[in-house]
């Protein structure tokens, strides 16, 4: 029993550190992520409104560039309380650079963020960036019924073919009635 | 009795005259009858008001059923009055004579009876003031109520026109006209003397009214086809459905007023008047109704069948070869092949025949309605069991209840105001007087011819 | 001399009797006109429109969207204003298909109703002013997707407190008019989730605001405008003109019947 206690000390004091030493080196890499975003302009260099072009870097934390991994992309948007609108997702480049084209559905100041799900050896990162867009992309229209003239024109027309029915039958019997009740009071 | 007599026409004002004397016990007896059958229908529609309409029989795949299908028949019927006393008297048919007066009353009585099926269908009838507050004009039900209410006040005015010189005569009469009775003649009567000036005013009221009678009667009809055709269901997206509807309302309505003239000819004795003749006649233009009928009911089916749309055949094969194919095809013989028959073959157009053939045609008609109106309800849309209307003691009572409406309303009617129109009849007397110059012996064969 | 003054009462008493009843049939006519034709509130001026999306792929015909909204609304048991449709698809397979009020842009419903009983209100929900209704059931024969319900009976009655009875929350309802799925705008109203969407357990049913271009299922958010390109969503039976609200991502090899 005294021979086996030995080894076993030994050994949990030789394993124990190189556990540690091994935990130590698993813990993710630190990351560095960039978000910004600008109004993406067409060939003739107009703004495109309510297009943005987002751009998200990943880096290392000593600015090594991040290639070949996803960046999802959400907006902040108030529905139900506050939350994030996934709006796409993009890959990184060999620079560590992922875009996204963004159509904003509402003009105004807009939140928007960048966020990288982590690896089990890079760590998980989240970059917001605020945006004011001047335009909507997708403006919303109520689209008006068809045949809406039709319908008007027509309820204006048999209305007043209605009236004109409604005038000439009781115009008649009123006009009647009265007639022949006065033929015999002019008589007498 | 002792009345004065129109000169060309001797025996009509008595027989005309004679139901507005005390009557037997036998008219009192089912008159009762009638206003038992009346009451058990307010019972019922009192115990709707409480319970709900499911109690009537509805359900959410049943919510149109036979409410619907008697508001239909029901205005429908009146139909022959309007085709009776407005187009016969434009054609100057004068056969239409003594028949007169008995369709235009049964058409009011019939209006009336159908449009309380207009309230009694509705889940909450004590705001049908808001159709009058504020009505949507894109509404189909807006459109019918306008129309019946325009065609109910025509109705009441044909009839009401040519009865100011009859209530005149009864007016005239001592004997008839006491106390309330008398204050109500001459109230009604509005002073007529049988002046020429009034004559001329009266002539020409009703013959306005007559013409504009007609388009009425096919707006109404037609507008209440596009209740069920603009809601687009399988069965009833059809282009056709207002023209389809306005020849079923005259085919029921002349079968109606066969019906009604033969009772109450053989109640009110008034086989002199109104003979062989004049059943032939009507039943002729029942004959061409109902081809023209079976012609809109066959194109129907035929366009709807042929193209095979999936949205149809189900309410098509429910009704030509399923659950409803039984009613439909008692429809296509009752009320459709038989009279026919009966009234093309010479052997059984008698009076006894042709009776039977409009006995028929109005129970096979009423029995259409429904078939357009439950079939395409019961229908599920989308997908799951089909469901069905089903009439329960309820819904039966208040159908019978209107039914029996009719015939009472037409026998106290008759109690008050002369069952035969003498002044029309004169009318036409002269007419025939003037083109034949004969004397009394020859008119009254002519009449009567 | 009869003829002379014959003449004159026909001309002079026609006129008169004819002159009066057209007053007062022009006074009534552009009242009734203008109701017909006054437009409805502009959904470009008002803050969200309403949308809601179906993921078919997701549901598996539980029905607690049915049971939350019953429970929410104090609903009869067959008065189903999200019901879920069982079909049978063409493999044989078993497919369940959530069918809510569509709260269609150009709703036939609203058109034939003849009290303008139901109405849309500015943020496009299609409402029931029960209070108004009387009961004819026509729209329940224009409404395509069968959406609509009646109280066929006194209804099953709600707590004291609840009984709020307006078109934004029917509750209890009335017997004798019609009902229908609401899209909970008496929640979404205060930032509450409608009930069917809280309690879908498979997260299929999405509520959204076309302004907004979001939508969510409780959980996920997602661009609306996205969501439904990619998935290619498409809306029940819109051939009918309707303009439904209500979109359905299928799953694959799907068909929506109709």
């Amino acid at each position: 029993m005294k021979r086996a206690i030995l080894p076993a000390a030994l050994l949990l004091a030789v394993l124990t550190p190189a556990v540690a030493a091994a935990q130590q080196t698993s813990q993710p890499a630190n990351t560095k992520l960039t978000l910004s975003s600008n109004q993406a302009r067409d060939g003739k260099g107009r703004e495109v409104p309510g297009l943005l072009v987002v751009n998200a870097t990943l880096t290392t934390a000593d600015g090594k560039a991040l290639n070949g991994r996803t960046i999802d992309f959400y907006q902040r948007t108030e529905l139900f309380g506050p939350r994030n609108a996934y709006i796409g997702s993009a890959v990184t480049d060999s620079a560590g650079a992922a875009a996204l084209r963004y159509e904003a559905a509402q003009s105004g100041p807009q939140e928007l963020l960048a966020r990288f799900a982590g690896t089990s050896d890079l760590a998980r990162q989240e970059a917001t960036d605020r945006v004011n867009v001047a335009e909507s992309a997708m403006p919303f229209k109520g689209e008006p019924l068809p045949l809406g003239s039709v319908a008007k024109g027509l309820a204006i027309g048999v209305g007043l073919l209605g009236l004109a029915v409604w005038v000439l039958l009781l115009g008649i019997f009123i006009h009647t009635i009265i007639g022949i009740r006065r033929c015999v009071s002019n008589e007498a | 009795m002792e009345v004065r007599e129109a000169a060309t026409l001797p025996g009509v004002t008595e027989a005309a005259l004679r139901p507005l004397q005390p009557s037997s016990r036998r008219f009192w007896l089912i008159a009762a009858g009638l206003g038992l059958l009346v009451m058990l229908g307010l019972v019922a529609y009192v115990t709707q008001l409480t319970e709900g309409l499911g109690v009537a029989g509805y359900s959410d795949h049943g919510f149109w059923g036979i409410y619907e299908a008697n508001l239909v028949a029901f205005i429908g019927v009146s139909y022959g009055g309007a085709l009776v006393s407005a187009i016969l008297r434009l054609t100057n048919a004068r056969w239409r004579a003594p028949i007169t007066r008995l369709a235009e009353a049964m058409a009011v009585f019939s209006l009336l009876s159908g449009m309380v099926f207009a309230v009694i269908h509705l889940g909450r009838p004590e705001r049908l003031w808001m159709l009058i507050a504020r009505p949507q004009i894109s509404s189909p039900l807006v459109w019918d109520f306008v129309a019946v209410m325009t065609y109910l006040v025509a109705n009441l005015m044909f009839v009401y026109l040519p009865l100011i010189p009859d209530i005149a005569l009864v007016r005239d009469e001592s004997r008839l006209s006491r106390g309330w009775r008398g204050r109500l003649y001459r109230f009604l009567a509005v002073r007529w003397q049988g002046l020429p000036e009034q004559d001329q005013l009266l002539r020409r009221a009703i013959g306005t009214v007559a013409v504009l009678i007609i388009p009425l009667a096919v707006i109404v009809h037609s507008v209440l086809s596009w209740a069920f055709a603009v809601t687009g269901r399988p069965g009833w997206d059809s282009t056709i459905f207002a023209p389809y509807f306005v020849v079923a309302a005259l085919y029921s309505g002349i079968a109606t007023v066969i019906v009604v003239v033969a009772a109450f000819r053989k109640a009110y004795r008034l086989q002199r008047f109104i003979g062989l003749k004049h059943f032939r006649y009507l039943g002729y233009l029942m004959l061409a109704l109902d081809l023209l009928y079976l012609y809109f009911t066959f194109t129907e089916l035929l366009t709807e069948g042929y193209v095979m749309n999936e949205e149809v055949v189900p309410v098509l094969e429910a009704v030509l070869v399923g659950q409803y194919a039984p009613y439909f095809w008692a429809f296509i013989f009752g009320g459709g092949l038989i009279p026919l028959v009966l009234v093309a073959v010479p052997r059984t157009r008698t009076v006894p025949g042709i009776l039977t053939a409009s006995i028929l045609v109005v129970a096979g008609m009423w029995l259409k309605r429904l078939l357009i109106v439950v079939p395409t309800v019961a229908h599920p849309l989308i997908a799951g069991a089909w469901g069905s209307f089903q009439p329960t003691w309820v819904s039966a009572a208040i159908t019978l209840a209107a039914a029996a409406a009719v015939p009472l309303g037409l026998m106290l009617f008759f109690k008050l105001f002369p069952v035969l129109a003498i002044y029309e009849m004169e009318e036409i007397a002269e007419e025939v007087q003037a083109a034949y110059a004969a004397g009394p012996q020859l008119l009254t064969e002519a009449l009567s011819a | 001399m009869h003829s002379q003054r014959l003449a004159m009462l026909l001309s002079r008493r026609r006129f008169l009797t004819g002159c009066a009843v057209a007053a007062g049939g022009a006074a009534a006519a552009p009242v009734l006109v203008g109701r017909a034709l006054a437009a409805p509130v502009s959904p470009e001026a008002a803050k969200r429109q309403w949308a809601f999306v179906v993921d078919l792929r997701k549901c598996d015909g539980c029905e607690h969207c049915t049971k939350a909204c019953q429970e929410m609304h104090h609903l009869a048991k067959d008065q189903k204003w999200i019901n879920v449709y069982k079909l049978n698809s063409a493999e044989g397979s078993l497919r369940f298909m959530p069918r809510l009020c569509m709260h269609c842009e150009n709703p036939p419903c609203l058109r034939v109703c003849p009290v303008g009983a139901t109405f849309k209100n500015a943020e496009g929900v299609v409402l029931v002013n029960q209070n108004t209704c009387i009961g004819c059931r026509t729209c329940m024969a224009a409404c395509p997707y069968e959406a609509r319900y009646f109280n066929w009976q006194e209804p099953p009655k709600a707590p004291q407190m609840m009984d709020a009875s307006m078109p934004e929350f029917p509750v209890p309802q009335k017997k004798g008019t019609v009902g229908k799925c609401i899209l909970c705008v008496h929640n979404t109203q205060v930032g509450k989730l409608p009930a069917c969407v809280e309690g879908c357990p498979m997260e299929a049913l999405y509520v959204g605001d076309l302004k907004a271009d979001a939508a969510t299922n409780g959980r996920e958010t997602v661009k609306l405008s996205t969501f439904l390109r990619e998935n290619d969503a498409v809306r029940f039976r819109e051939e009918l003109g309707t303009r439904p609200r209500v979109y359905y991502i299928l799953g694959h090899g799907q068909k929506l019947s109709y």
